[in-house]
């Protein structure tokens, strides 16, 4: 017992999964971690000589702590020492798949009040500690076992929140709190000095968090998915490989919000950039395997017939068009022949730049509809016209459609692969209704974080908090800074030599830092009071306004990816399609209310709309790389197509 | 789309995006690993679109005009209804998002100046009346012309250019006079006490959000804004010299009153120039409803909760 617990006092050990000791939850009593599994009896179908199996599974897990760390492996760590189980391939055992009877399992996981703890690492530049609050995440599914064609799983998410806090905060107050903690994770002072210790007293997650220094920079409201796979190798309904996805997901939004001031918004950006960077550089090992799988594309390419390149989008690719196209020959609308469309599109009349209502005569005086020059609807017909109806008066009529152009058609798929190539869907992926605001707001989350050189760099009287002071006067200032800096170069060092042996005593003593004070020491001299206030007037002054901010709403986003498999026909890796209903950009810098800085231009008579496509529309084609994956002379990751 | 953009936004916005000097460390985690490169765009290209712009500048820099920084004198004047055309754009071959969007603004850029540099001086607010009513006067020749050489009925056509110059100079006498009642008030409530501080001096309400349809929609705030001048200057007149009485005399009171004459004299000026302004854009509003639209839509459509 001893010597295991020695290896404690000389390891470093560190939560992963805990119950919150920094949070109170809504119910004390309610367990952690609770799994329910119900066995339901066999139940015999009318006319079914076999039982048909139904079990639920329930897990839940509430009010618990997932702490990240981006180097650890403990999940292959895991892996390695639980039992492997090879799982048994029906096929290659037929006598497993014959007489196993079918079942479902109705499997239910609700996750609700956890949080997702990262640290960003010592090596990284950006300084910064995240929790990510989960309201409540529910995931079900029906599992078939066989399984069938179709499989769902449905997934809602409520109440997300992300803080953010510009420094490492140390988790030794919270580790310190947990079940055996004193015998498992012995104080260690230099990894507590490292990190910024404070104190928890607050009652709510979020006035805890704010004590902390944490700030909530992110919240989305709700999530809704519905995930459904296909297996088109079962029997069933046959598949149009161009349009039917193996992998359909369907998710619905709410709100997505991010209020930040100017810190922490740089802070917030700054440290899902750099994870990001982490999680998606290539090893020279992933390197080499990416190359050997272009080389091996690359081969198949050359040695089959050839096949179209990416063909540059010069066709228009809206859904609408193709629609129009392939419904051109036989469109009557509510079955009337008058409604018949006749004609194609008049290629020749290129429609002006500013001036998109404009209509024109087709001249039936040449054949196939088609002519030379389209007629200007401005102008009165010509005299060899003579007998056409007249001049054409345009009048907009507003329509309101309720279908969705994104949710037909390819994209213009078939258009960007080339002619020739065999297009399978992948899997698609739809979202509806996204609602996306960006407030920024004038002043700093953390205003006691600036540095004087940031503040003297700041205009004290001006409009706005964040506001640089004028040009002259910044260089004034930096001048003034840097012989403030050259009068102490000669002290440096002095500083240096204590600054090394204070370091080395901090790390050499390993008593905990609690040095008595004398009672003395707290209580401030009258002219440190006055200073005292005017520091705190100042951080009041450059903390956040809330009256004072820019926001971006998007509103009514709906978003389509079209991702298709590898194919040596083509080299279209995915369409996407987005289309926004509401786009505006809004101040209250200039004026005490909000005002649309950039938005809709809602003009009915000199510029109407048409309500079945957004206020921004846009459409991006990608395409696998077949060439060279090679690295440059400064280590930059190249592609070449 | 539709902008309306005063120079103290923009300032906002350079000074929340701006970089802070700070000595970059170089980053050494990354030295042994690939990081992923930015997209590369074969091409992005951006459809032509139209852009109805209101500039509202608030300080000139003269300096930086000294120093050759010609884009300061936008800031002259005010920009009301400049309509830009945007033609369509296409960048080819580069990498990032970065370099997407400086070549779509260079290639805008070099448009606007090339040909549509003319309408920041037409549509500059000290000679946008003289710009839309020439306008208006060019339509009564133009129209009339355009029917005689296409065998139209001209007279027809002279009733249009007509209705069309009638409509512009009324247009724009009320839009002008409006606005400059409307400068005449704010300056005088400023003496007296100014619009937005909330005190019994103060002799000029807050306009409503919503602009005003027509004629009937103003008796509100008209009748509100006399009635604060009269308020304001009762307050000067008689209400201050009773308190000065009862704390300092009769000495006193003369004092209040003797500086209360001018407020007596503009606050009730001020409220009756709110009044007439207020009016006036009822009626640009009832002659031009679509305008009184577009000038909500940039003023609502924010969730409740955002206010």
């Amino acid at each position: 017992m001893k010597q295991r617990l020695r290896i404690y006092k000389e390891s470093l050990v560190s939560p992963i999964l805990f119950r919150s000791k920094i949070f109170s939850p809504i119910c004390q009593d309610a367990p952690s971690f609770l799994v329910d599994i119900r066995d339901t009896a066999s139940i015999r179908s009318i006319g079914e000589t076999k039982g048909f199996s139904q079990k639920q599974l329930h897990v839940t897990l509430y009010h618990l702590t997932l702490r990240h760390n981006i180097d650890s492996d403990w999940i292959e760590k895991l892996q390695e020492i639980l039992p492997q189980t090879k799982l048994t391939d029906p096929e290659h055992h037929p006598s497993i798949k014959n007489e196993s009877p079918p079942s479902m399992t109705r499997v239910f996981v609700s996750i609700a009040d956890c949080n997702l703890d990262y640290s960003s690492p010592t090596f990284f530049e950006t300084e910064s500690r995240s929790i990510v609050r989960l309201g409540d995440l529910r995931f079900s599914s029906n599992i078939m076992i066989p399984a069938n064609r179709n499989q769902a799983y449905s997934i809602s998410l409520g109440d997300l929140s992300y803080h953010i806090s510009n420094q490492r905060i140390s988790h030794s107050e919270e580790d310190s709190k947990l079940c055996c903690a004193p015998i498992i994770m012995p104080t260690n002072p230099g990894r507590s000095r490292r990190c910024q210790s404070v104190s928890m007293h607050g009652t709510t997650a979020e006035a805890v968090l704010r004590e902390m220094g944490f700030v909530d920079i992110l919240g989305l409201d709700s999530v809704d998915a519905v995930i459904a796979v296909t297996d088109w190798s079962c029997p069933g309904q046959k598949r149009e490989p161009g349009k039917d996805p193996r992998i359909t997901t369907s998710l619905t939004f709410g709100l997505l919000s991010v209020n930040a001031c100017k810190d922490s918004f740089n802070c917030f950006a700054a440290t899902v950039g750099e994870l990001q960077a982490k999680l998606t550089a290539l090893t020279d090992e992933d390197l080499s395997r990416v190359r050997g799988a272009t080389v091996r594309r690359n081969q198949e390419r050359t040695t089959s017939p050839a096949v179209p390149t990416v063909q540059p989008s010069m066709q228009r690719v809206s859904g609408l068009d193709s629609e129009q196209k392939g419904n051109s020959d036989a469109f009557l609308l509510d079955g009337y022949d008058w409604t018949e469309i006749d004609h194609d599109p008049l290629r020749e009349w290129e429609i002006p730049d500013g001036d998109e209502q404009v209509a024109g005569w087709y001249n039936s005086l040449l054949e196939g509809g088609t002519c030379s020059t389209g007629l200007d609807p401005r102008v009165t017909v010509p005299d060899q016209m003579r007998g056409y109806p007249g001049r054409i008066i345009h009048h907009h009529f507003p329509f309101h459609s309720i279908s969705n152009p994104m949710s037909e058609g390819d994209m213009g798929a078939a258009g960007h692969a080339g002619k020739g190539s065999e297009l399978v869907l992948k899997s698609r992926v739809l979202i509806h209704k996204l609602a996306v605001k960006l407030r920024f707001y004038d002043g700093y989350d953390w205003p006691e974080k600036l540095n004087d050189r940031e503040k003297k760099l700041l205009r004290r009287n001006g409009t706005f908090v964040i506001e640089p002071l004028p040009r002259d006067e910044a260089v004034k200032a930096k001048e003034a800074l840097a012989s403030e800096v050259a009068s102490k170069f000669e002290d440096e060092d002095l500083t240096h030599m204590k600054r090394k042996v204070a370091i080395m005593a901090d790390l050499l003593s390993s008593v905990q830092d609690v040095e008595e004070k004398s009672p003395f020491d707290e209580t401030p001299l009258p002219e440190d009071r006055a200073k005292v206030i005017e520091q705190k007037a100042e951080m009041r002054r450059l903390s956040r306004k809330t009256k004072i901010y820019l926001q971006v709403s998007v509103n009514g986003v709906t978003v389509r990816i079209d991702a298709y498999e590898e194919s040596i026909t083509h080299r279209l890796a995915s369409v996407i399609g987005v289309s926004v209903s509401d786009l505006f950009v809004a101040e209250t810098a200039s004026l005490s209310y909000p005002v649309k800085m950039l938005g809709e231009w809602v003009n009915e008579s000199e510029h109407p709309r048409d309500t079945r496509f957004g206020t921004l529309m846009l459409k991006v084609s990608s395409a696998i790389a077949w060439r060279k994956v090679f690295i440059s002379s400064t280590s930059a990751l190249l592609i070449v197509f | 789309m539709r902008a309306i953009i005063d120079q103290r936004a923009i300032h906002f916005i350079q000074a929340f995006l701006r970089n802070d000097d700070r000595n970059e460390k170089k980053e050494t985690w990354s030295s042994h690993l690939h990081l992923i490169p930015p997209p590369r765009f074969r091409s992005f290209r951006v459809k032509a679109w139209k852009l109805k712009v209101d500039y509202i500048p608030q300080k000139l820099d003269i300096s930086a005009l000294r120093d050759g920084s010609i884009v300061e004198l936008i800031n002259l004047s005010p920009i009301d209804g400049m309509v830009i055309t945007l033609s369509q754009v296409s960048v080819e071959d580069v990498v990032g998002l970065g370099d997407v969007m400086g070549g779509l603004t260079s290639n805008w850029l070099q448009e606007i100046v090339s040909t549509q540099l003319h309408k920041f001086l037409a549509n500059a607010r000290l000679f946008e009346p003289i710009s839309d009513v020439g306008q208006g006067l060019s339509d009564l020749v133009v129209l009339p012309y355009e029917a005689f050489r296409n065998g139209e009925d001209v007279r027809r056509a002279m009733t249009t250019g007509i209705k069309s110059l009638a409509e512009t100079v009324t247009f724009q006498a009320l839009t002008t006079s409006s606005r400059l009642t409307e400068y005449a008030a704010n300056k005088m409530s400023a003496v007296v006490g100014g619009r937005y501080h909330n005190s019994a001096a103060n002799a000029l309400p807050a306009r409503p959000t919503a602009a005003p349809k027509g004629i009937r929609d103003v008796t509100g705030h008209a009748m509100e804004s006399l009635a604060r001048g009269l308020h304001a200057a009762n307050y000067k007149v008689v209400i201050v010299p009773y308190r000065e009485y009862n704390r300092n005399g009769a000495a006193g009171a003369a004092t209040s009153v003797l500086r209360g004459i001018p407020v007596m004299v503009v606050a009730p000026m001020t409220g009756a120039t709110e009044a007439l302004s207020y009016t006036l854009l009822g009626a640009r509003n009832a002659l031009r409803p679509d305008i009184r639209r577009e000038e909500e839509a940039s003023r609502t459509g924010f969730a409740s909760y955002d206010i």
